[in-house]
């Protein structure tokens, strides 16, 4: 335990980059979901929606 | 200075200035303004040197001369309009013996030879509420009466003393004379905007004042007033050579800092009003201010001073003068670009 | 584009807070894996552009530029670890958080939608750039090339933000992405006229065009590895990235305020290969290679045509990997003869065979010989420019020698013939400065396998 505890201790910096990543990642699927929830008129761009989504051009 | 001296100094220096903005009365804005330079005069000669007197005495001269000016366009306006209060002169000399008067009293070209002068002569401490707090009171005025304001005249002091800010810097060495012209410079780009829109005269007020501030913070941490002593700097804080650094750049308005706001706004809404060489010509000649800061820069940090000094590990020292403030409004100063689109409230 | 950007944010924490023995490979190896995240980038489903939000997006114009930027801070980081050897902790922790705030500013400059956000970003990356130069340069003069680079941009750009928001004015938006789909010509007027010079005159400089190319050697030469590379490689083709996405705008006017230009530009590609060839610095020669390489790149926006665009694409991103390649050549023997003058370093090829190998391969991709994508640029644009008009081809064919004599010359010099007795004790190649090398020429090499990822808007 004391052992893993010492890993952690020299290595957490290795999370960062991956966490900005996933992060980012994340901050992109929701820009996605947002940009695309104005297109569920279109053949072509739709998105199914969400149960309970609102459509955004309302 | 005596504790209860400073305060009633202070307070009538604040009270000065809080008339001035807030009454719509020319009498009490002109007992205003001399309360204000009245209560600097201590201030300047806080540390009595010849050469302070010198500069108090300069000061003096100048402001009382523009007060007097700014007296006889009262009584002008009187005469014509028969009233006291502040609406927009109606006959064609009072506005521009007033706007006369207030640009004696920011140091704009053509009377801008008393500012570096004056600041100079001062300790850094009061040096910084010439440049900064001295301001306020006359720009307020301006705010006021810009519908009636030549704009033939405020664009040609404008681009002078944008001119004169740049050019005067080139051969100094001494920070303050330096600073005093970078106020002259940002003094013309708040005169270019002011006929079209005082709101970003206001803008460019704080955002300088903003930056200001933390400039001479820092110089009072070490004491330095020249370039040779800002040079030796990057042994006794490293840190701050970097922020110096970035606040110059800042003060010449290099895009992606605080500094890049006013002149972008600036230049958007001179454009809007129909005016392509001017804005571009003013972009053009804040380039020599930025030469100047770049010569600053590159003594201060980016080289090291080829020199034998008993200062090693000085850094090691708690410093004993104290500056909560310096860390914030470094931040401030640098990087409040990204909430420009904030900022479409003043249209 | 935030899965490119915040990772890159976070590298400068994760290199602050690294084990000091632990900086360099953090930042290489997770440098390296954002680099690699933008391959996702090449899959663009939509034929026009991938939108990934309305203030990013990327299309096939800036997507191998964006690749390019993020290949080379790994790079970068590897190439500057013998010049900062002698430097504390601190300072090199400043370094590569520059490097990577440049990074930062190249790849939102690259993806930007708006116009005055590309122009703010453009700018700022004078200031990383400007500091590295100034700050970790080698001689005095590094100043002096400092104050060239940063007013010579400035002076170029500040018309340009006049005359874009007086376009903003007139148009009502400077989106890349509805610039595009805008029909409304501008007048040819004389004011107009004036317009379209504050506009490309930014880029032009930046480029830099022929005539307005002092500032480039001055830089090159002072520089630091790493300040060579990215201004190689990734600086000079904002010029080229810019003046492609703002000729959309000025659409009549180009056809005849071309001309002047384009004459400098031949003409100088000229000049500049034939300075080329009586260079006895070796940095100074790649920096002028590339002015000639640039004037190619020219020449080929200012004719407008489809191919001539692909020709243009695919020319600056050979030129980015082989320019910064050579530099990293030029480095290593820097590094090792404490000289940048070619006659001090003689015969090296006995010494360092395998350095011998990487650097006639990288002659030989200067000169593009085939199957390199060097040539696949330059043989798109002279034939557009053959097209246009066909006196060029005796300026274009005069270059294309010139270009093969001093890659010759640099070659030849550097590698053949004795060497000098103060060689005698150098030290052997390091892995690290192969696996430089290699990491430049695998992607010149395997680009040449599928060019049309490098083609552009127009493929």
């Amino acid at each position: 335990m004391a052992n893993l505890l010492q890993i952690m201790r020299d290595h957490w910096v290795h999370i960062l980059v991956p966490m900005g990543f996933v992060f980012g990642c994340y901050l992109d699927r929701k820009n996605d979901e947002k940009l695309t929830a104005f297109r569920n008129k279109s053949m072509l761009f739709k998105r199914e929606l969400r149960p309970n989504e609102e459509v955004t051009w309302k | 200075m005596n504790p209860l001296t400073l305060i009633i100094i202070m307070f009538t220096l604040f009270m000065g200035t809080m008339i001035t903005v807030f009454s719509s009365h020319w009498l009490t804005m002109w007992i205003g303004l001399e309360m204000n330079m009245l209560a600097i005069i201590p201030i300047l000669i806080n540390k009595a040197t010849p050469r302070s007197t010198e500069a108090a005495t300069k000061y003096f001269l100048t402001q009382a001369t523009a007060s007097m000016i700014l007296m006889m366009a009262i009584t002008l306006n009187i005469l014509d309009s028969g009233q006291w209060t502040l609406i927009n002169p109606q006959n064609q000399l009072t506005p521009v013996l007033i706007t006369l008067a207030l640009i004696i009293k920011l140091g704009m070209a053509p009377f801008h030879f008393w500012v570096p002068e004056v600041t100079q002569g001062v300790p850094l401490k009061s040096g910084l509420i010439l440049l900064t707090w001295q301001k306020l009171a006359p720009l307020s005025i301006l705010y006021q009466i810009s519908p009636s304001i030549n704009p033939t005249m405020m664009m040609s002091v404008a681009i002078l003393s944008i001119m004169v800010g740049g050019w005067g810097g080139l051969n100094q060495t001494q920070l303050r004379k330096i600073l005093a012209y970078s106020s002259i410079a940002h003094m013309g780009w708040m005169a270019a905007i002011i006929t079209f829109n005082p709101n970003t005269m206001v803008l460019n007020l704080i955002i300088y004042i903003l930056m200001t501030i933390p400039m001479f913070m820092m110089f009072m941490q070490h004491s330095s007033t020249t370039t040779l002593s800002l040079s030796q700097m990057w042994n006794k804080n490293p840190l701050m050579v970097s922020t110096i650094l970035i606040t110059l750049m800042s003060l010449g308005g290099l895009p992606p800092l605080t500094g890049f706001i006013p002149k972008w706004i600036i230049i958007q809404e001179l454009t809007k009003n129909g005016n392509i060489i001017l804005p571009t010509a003013m972009a053009m000649l804040a380039l020599l201010n930025l030469y100047f800061y770049m010569r600053l820069i590159y003594s201060s940090s980016l080289t090291m001073f080829p020199t034998t000094n008993n200062l090693k590990m000085k850094w090691q020292f708690e410093s004993t003068k104290r500056m909560p403030l310096i860390t914030p409004l470094i931040i401030l100063s640098t990087m409040l670009l990204p909430l420009t689109p904030a900022l479409s409230v003043l249209n | 584009m935030l899965k490119t950007i915040i990772p890159t944010i976070m590298l400068i924490p994760t290199v602050w807070w690294s084990k000091p023995h632990m900086i360099w490979i953090n930042a290489t190896v997770y440098s390296l894996l954002i680099s690699l995240t933008t391959l996702s980038l090449l899959n663009q489903p939509s034929d026009t552009n991938l939108n990934f939000s309305t203030t990013f997006f990327s299309d096939a114009l800036s997507t191998p530029l964006l690749m390019l930027t993020t290949w080379l801070l790994p790079l970068m980081i590897l190439a500057s670890q013998h010049h900062l050897d002698k430097e504390t902790l601190t300072r090199k922790k400043i370094y590569i958080s520059l490097l990577i705030s440049l990074q930062v500013f190249l790849v939102m400059t690259f993806s930007a939608t708006e116009f005055i956000l590309f122009y703010i970003l453009f700018e700022a990356t004078l200031i990383p750039t400007l500091i590295i130069i100034t700050r970790w340069g080698n001689q005095t003069e590094r100043l002096n090339a400092g104050t060239y680079f940063l007013f010579y941009t400035l002076m170029g750009s500040l018309p340009l933000l006049v005359a874009l928001i007086y376009l903003q004015n007139s148009m009502g938006s400077l989106n890349f992405l509805l610039l595009q789909l805008m029909n409304k010509s501008i007048t040819t007027s004389w004011s107009n006229s004036l317009m379209w010079l504050a506009c490309m005159m930014a880029f032009l400089v930046k480029m830099p065009l022929y005539g307005l190319h002092l500032w480039l050697p001055k830089a090159h030469v002072e520089a630091p590895i790493a300040g060579s590379m990215v201004l190689a490689a990734i600086l000079l083709k904002l010029g080229g990235y810019g003046m492609m996405r703002i000729t959309i705008l000025l659409s009549p006017i180009t056809d005849y305020m071309a001309y002047p230009f384009l004459m400098l530009s031949l003409w100088g590609m000229i000049m500049t290969s034939s300075i080329c060839l009586r260079q006895t610095d070796l940095k100074s020669l790649i920096a002028y290679s590339s002015v000639s390489h640039m004037a190619l790149v020219i020449v080929a926006i200012l004719i407008q045509t489809p191919w001539s665009f692909m020709g243009a694409t695919a020319l600056m991103i050979a030129h980015g990997l082989t320019s910064s390649l050579l530099f990293c050549l030029a480095n290593s023997n820097y590094e090792r003869i404490h000289s940048r003058t070619m006659l001090l370093a003689r015969g090296l090829q006995t010494i360092l065979p395998l350095m011998a190998a990487w650097w006639l391969v990288a002659s030989l991709t200067n000169l593009a010989l085939p199957p390199t994508i060097n040539l696949l640029g330059e043989l798109l644009i002279i034939m557009a420019s053959f097209s246009w008009s066909n006196l060029t081809i005796i300026l274009m064919g005069t270059n294309v020698l010139i270009t093969a004599l001093y890659s010759l010359y640099m070659l030849s010099t550097t590698q053949r013939g004795k060497f000098t007795y103060h060689t005698n004790n150098i030290s052997p190649t390091f892995t690290r400065e192969n696996t430089l090398m290699v990491l430049h020429l695998a992607p010149l090499l395997l680009l040449s396998i599928s060019p049309k990822i490098i083609l552009g808007l127009m493929f």
